[in-house]
């Protein structure tokens, strides 16, 4: 990336050699990112507890500091001065090293997010699968809890999550793969730049604004694709109505329940920082990432500066949006049942999403074919860019609703028999 | 430099995949072998195939041992023991490892490898991609079919074969009440 | 290299067989599902049949192929029936003599022999498993039968390091279910996992060397001074050796030594046989009538492809020219193969674990068989052509004998030797079938075994492994004391009072016709000399 805007390069003496400025490049990436990241989940922790608490009507916290968004640092110090426990019975080594392997993890997802314009970490060629690939390892991370805590139900959070996490990666890597299809790539540094322009057609009627709204939402693909792909996320990061690991009603907290103090709280940033990333996927994937009105206009006009600046805030914008939405969804949906876990993932958001992946198929020939790759039963070559989307919007929107309701069709329960109670 | 971490990567592969054999416990042999399967990761990072090295860790850290991790515990009893059999006198499996790895270093040693990396057929995603779908499609389907048998197997082996619908409520209810009915009329 | 639809037709047996066993696990959702004995023998004789009327028709449709059967006139006068003829002879030109598919897939005389053999053999055993129906899963257990075959035949086909070892893969994933299909049973669970153990190991020696193959050819210069090949093709991997230097060519000896070894495995030659005898114990007899038969061959026609296409240059001799190359490395396997696997038979008192011995020592012939096909062309050819037939041989032989057992077992027979006694008065068939089989086995000499000893030895012998002949015609005689330890109670003990034995038709036929066979093949050699020798030269 030649645009990539490298924040170390001002700080850097001129007469360094090559693997200390690559170096400090990375450490000062890295901390700018680990920072952000924990006062993004200082402030997710508040805004999740506040706005339950309206939903709830009840206040929440608002003592400690304007409006009580110092509550979390009370809470961190708190943490940080608690005894640290570990059970006699514990297997130790695996019992202390199991949060760092939880949450190194995701804060490695967070190098390979696009920011902003030009604001990119790290420009991986195989970006989705990084993201795919990393996000499975903290799964070794909770099992490692559950195993070396000697508890069972510390055990039994950790088979949930595993059982969990596994079921639902396969519909959120198949999803994105729709999008790699669209995309023609894996690099997520990409997909937000392939987002420009106007909505569903992007940039492909010569003239028109370019608005930064083009997102992959607005396509028949994306949208089923993203619907499938936020419900995975929510399972992903564990939250209600997928916090079956943790339910604090059933199995005390699942995985965390013999930690206590710095452990706990390195879990919960785990947790919290895994929430936003996947927002941040989301946004980057399927709502444009940094694209948004006025991000190009800046750029035009030589104001690259201040395009990135925009083009941040929108991507902030988006993820906050989606995390206020997770929280919503959290504060007013039950927990699911195993069995009901088990079966969506597996009855609904697979076949729809193997679905999804055809018509990203098609979508791609309808497009971008032309005439003599379909062997010249189609005369596509005919047709205006902005015609040829708008026909293969047309045929994906038909096979996506189709097959929902198909879907939906074939798993409905079937029709209850009278159940006669004997007298 | 690229030395300094090729050696700090082998090195943390071999130790871990020591660790891996001699672990008592085999929690701790199964956490071993996932950081023996990341630093390989690492290493295909190294030979910058970025595609093998994230789909290695996809693959073998995501997948392959969080499903032996998973085995374990769905098997294993909760408390600590050490295993019950022992697998003979140690020194002849260290005599057969030396023996086995004197002649692979040997013969492997002498031979003058190419070290060029200009011309490999294919490295990047893109290429692996159609490679996969021109030359490669035979054993691309192949590798198919073998996941389907892998999958069939695994049925076989684990599901108990059983009626096609489990039994509703109702079908409980209608049962006991039928038990119910039996009773009260005396027969068995 | 792209893959054009003009293709198809040299893949059609194994196509075929791909779709068949997903129709035959798909219809077996249509059946009646219930938990009543009746109609889940039902259900798993509606996959037997399937799998069998299948079965038969890719076997004729392979023969057709081929052009054993009969041959489609070329293109002549334009008549009602062009279109279907050429529809035809289109097909029928996916057959033997052309190129390798993608480089990969040899379609070769061999090639049309395997899938013959390896169809035939799948065929046999799912008619002898209408008696033998697993207790749970039937479909499964014959689509598993159905894709072990077609990896077995994509194996015997490869021409790349990739097809080879995912074929290979395909095959024994599909032969490890089955070995332990029925897991409630204890025998049958020790069995597959004994299998599985092995098996993987022997999977991992073969890939580590098939990639050290790899990393040779990818590391010598082409045969005209060019760059390396960077090829997983054998011919690549041959070009590549033909030029190699000393340092090289040791590598390249370690990955042939490996690649063996884990062939080895499969064939259950003897450092790597320990598995033989409590897998085929252990498992169905219907599966091990299947491992001894199919698996086995399949595993030679490996061999055959590696070690003749890629590493001709390495092939040395194990006779008075010397003792060097994968030559010497397979007069050694055969020699502990003979001795050891014949030994042991000795003393053996199950039945089937007798019959795996001699399964074992059988593999040690093909082992003597498979050394001279380094030599120059004519022996080489001879020798190629001696080989499929004792193959043909083994394997009719041994599906009439593993046949004759799963049918004894069906009966309700134990499989110990004293359980035998008197069937020839129990049931003049199966003791009939068993005898002929067994007596070809020993290489007696109307019968079929004997022709195909002959033929392995004067090609070992030409080859100038006369030692090692010698040493096999000793092992021969011993082989005879455990054979007729086998006829003894058939024939010479009285039944007193044994229930006598009920077959079904079905097996009875199978059986007949593969006993007949046997026969056939003894008094008449001429045919199926004259069909190898074809098939050898038609490359």
């Amino acid at each position: 990336m030649n645009r990539t805007i490298v924040i170390s390069q001002i700080l850097v003496i001129e007469q360094a050699p090559g693997w200390l400025v690559a170096a400090l490049n990375h450490a000062i990436i890295a901390g700018v990112l680990l920072i952000g990241g924990a006062i993004t989940m200082m402030l997710q922790v508040w805004v999740e507890r506040r706005l339950i608490a309206r939903m709830q009507d009840r206040l929440g916290p608002n003592r400690v500091g304007p409006e009580g968004i110092l509550q979390s640092i009370a809470d961190g110090i708190k943490m940080f001065t608690k005894e640290d426990i570990i059970p006699r019975a514990a297997d130790r080594w695996v019992h202390l090293l199991a949060p760092i392997v939880a949450l190194a993890p995701i804060a490695m997802m967070l190098a390979v997010l696009p920011w902003g314009r030009g604001l990119v970490a790290v420009d991986l060629e195989v970006g989705v699968l990084y993201i795919a690939a990393v996000s499975s390892i903290s799964g070794v991370g909770l099992m490692m809890a559950g195993w070396g805590s000697r508890n069972t139900f510390a055990l039994l959070g950790a088979m949930r999550s595993i059982a969990q996490l596994i079921a639902y990666e396969i519909p959120l890597i198949i999803a994105l793969l729709g999008i790699v299809l669209l995309t023609g790539g894996m690099s997520l540094a990409r997909m937000p730049e392939l987002q420009a322009g106007i909505p569903l057609f992007g940039s492909s009627i010569p003239g028109a604004p370019d608005l930064g709204l083009g997102w992959f939402i607005f396509t028949p693909v994306g949208l089923l694709g993203g619907i499938i792909f936020f419900i995975c996320a929510l399972a992903e990061g564990e939250r209600t109505p997928f916090d079956i690991p943790e339910a604090d009603s059933e199995i005390v907290a699942g995985y965390m329940t013999e930690y206590s103090g710095m452990k706990f709280a390195v879990f919960y940033i785990a947790q919290y920082l895994l929430n936003f990333a996947l927002a941040v996927l989301s946004a980057v994937v399927f709502l444009g990432g940094w694209q948004g009105p006025g991000v190009a206009w800046l750029a035009d006009a030589g104001l690259g500066a201040a395009a990135s600046l925009l083009s941040l805030l929108w991507l902030l914008l988006k993820a906050w949006g989606l995390f206020m939405l997770m929280v919503v969804i959290r504060a007013a949906v039950p927990r699911l049942r195993v069995d009901q876990l088990m079966s969506f993932a597996w009855k609904y958001l697979l076949p729809l999403a193997l679905v999804n992946v055809a018509s990203a198929a098609l979508w791609v020939g309808l497009t971008e074919w032309s005439s003599i790759e379909w062997g010249n039963l189609l005369p596509v070559d005919g047709l205006a860019p902005w015609q040829r989307i708008g026909v293969a919007a047309l045929v994906t929107a038909v096979i996506n609703l189709g097959a929902t309701r198909w879907v939906l069709r074939i798993n409905r329960a079937p029709a209850a028999a009278p159940v006669v109670v004997p007298a | 430099m690229v030395t300094v971490i090729f050696i700090a990567i082998a090195s943390l592969i071999i130790a871990s995949a020591v660790l891996v054999v001699i672990s008592r416990e085999i929690v701790r042999a199964a956490l071993w072998l996932i950081a023996t399967f990341f630093a390989v990761g690492a290493l295909y990072l190294l030979l910058e195939a970025e595609f093998i090295g994230v789909a290695q860790v996809l693959v073998y850290v995501g997948a392959v041992s969080i499903l032996i991790l998973f085995a374990i515990m769905l098997t294993r009893q909760h408390e600590r023991h050490e295993p019950a059999w022992r697998a003979g006198p140690w020194w002849i499996a260290l005599a057969g490892v030396i023996g086995l790895a004197a002649v692979l270093i040997t013969t492997i040693g002498a031979v003058p490898w190419r070290l060029t990396d200009d011309d490999l057929p294919v490295s990047r995603a893109p290429q692996l991609g159609t490679a996969l779908m021109r030359e490669y499609l035979l054993p691309f389907q192949l590798a198919a079919i073998v996941l389907l048998v892998a999958l069939i197997g695994a049925v076989v082996i684990a599901m108990e074969e059983r009626r096609r619908r489990t039994p509703t409520l109702a079908d409980d209810i209608a049962a006991q009440r039928g038990a119910a009915d039996r009773a009260e009329d005396g027969t068995p | 290299m792209m893959f054009q639809i003009s293709d198809v037709p040299r893949l059609l047996p194994e196509l075929m067989l791909a779709v068949l066993a997903l129709l035959v696990l798909g219809s077996d959702v249509l059946e009646r599902w219930a938990d009543d004995p009746a109609a889940r023998r039902e259900r798993g004789r509606a996959a037997a049949q399937l799998t069998g009327i299948g079965l038969g028709l890719i076997w004729l449709v392979t023969l057709v192929q081929g052009g054993l059967a009969f041959t489609i006139a070329p293109a002549g006068a334009a008549g009602p029936l062009d279109a279907l003829l050429s529809l035809g002879r289109n097909l029928q030109a996916g057959g033997a003599e052309r190129g390798a598919l993608l480089g990969a897939f040899a379609t070769d005389g061999i090639t049309v022999m395997a899938r013959l053999l390896l169809i035939g053999a799948a065929l046999v055993v799912a008619l002898l498993a209408g008696d033998h129906l697993p207790d749970a899963h039937p479909a499964e257990f014959f689509t598993l039968l159905l894709l072990a075959t077609l990896g077995m035949c994509v194996m015997a086909a490869a021409q790349e390091l990739i097809i080879a070892f995912v074929a290979l893969e395909c095959s024994s994933i599909a032969l490890y279910v089955l070995a332990g299909y029925s897991a409630r049973q204890p025998a049958a669970a020790e069995a597959g996992m004994k299998y599985l153990l092995f098996g993987v190991v022997s999977s991992a020696v073969l890939l580590y060397g098939m990639s050290l193959a790899y990393g040779v050819t990818a590391s010598i210069g082409g045969a005209d001074g060019g760059p390396p090949r960077v090829n997983t093709s054998f011919a690549a991997i041959a070009e590549a050796v033909r030029v190699a230097d000393v340092a090289q060519r040791g590598a390249v000896m370690l990955a042939v030594t490996l690649m063996i070894a884990g062939v080895a495995y499969k064939l259950a030659l003897v450092p790597f046989h320990s598995w033989a005898p409590d897998v085929y114990q252990g498992a169905s007899p219907t599966v091990a009538a299947f491992l001894a038969a199919a698996s086995k061959t399949a595993g030679v026609f490996l061999l055959v492809r590696v070690l003749t296409a890629a590493f001709p240059d390495v092939a040395g001799a194990a006779g008075a020219n010397g003792f060097t190359g994968w030559a010497a490395l397979l007069a050694l396997l055969a020699l502990s193969t003979l001795v050891l696997g014949n030994l042991a038979a000795l003393p053996q008192d199950v039945t089937r674990r007798l019959l795996a011995y001699s399964s074992i020592s059988h593999a040690g012939f093909l082992a003597l068989a498979l050394l001279p096909l380094g030599g120059a062309a004519p022996l080489r050819d001879a020798a190629s052509a001696a080989l499929l037939y004792y193959l043909v041989v083994a394997l009719i032989g041994s599906l009439a004998a593993f046949g004759a057992l799963a049918a004894l077992q069906a009966a309700g027979v134990a499989d110990r030797l004293e359980d035998l006694a008197g069937l020839r008065q129990r049931n003049p068939l199966l003791a009939a079938v068993l005898t002929i089989a067994i007596a070809s086995m020993a290489g007696l000499p109307p019968l079929a075994g004997f022709t195909a000893k002959f033929a392995v030895f004067v090609g070992a012998w030409e080859a100038g492994a006369a030692w090692l002949v010698v040493i096999a015609l000793v092992t021969t005689v011993i082989a005879l004391a455990y054979y007729l330890r086998v006829l003894r109670p058939i024939w010479m003990q009285p039944a007193d009072d044994r229930p006598t034995v009920s077959v079904a038709p079905v097996t009875a036929v199978t059986l007949a016709l593969a006993a007949l066979a046997l026969i056939a093949l003894g008094v008449l050699p001429g045919p199926l000399w004259q069909l190898a020798q074809a098939a050898v030269l038609a490359r």
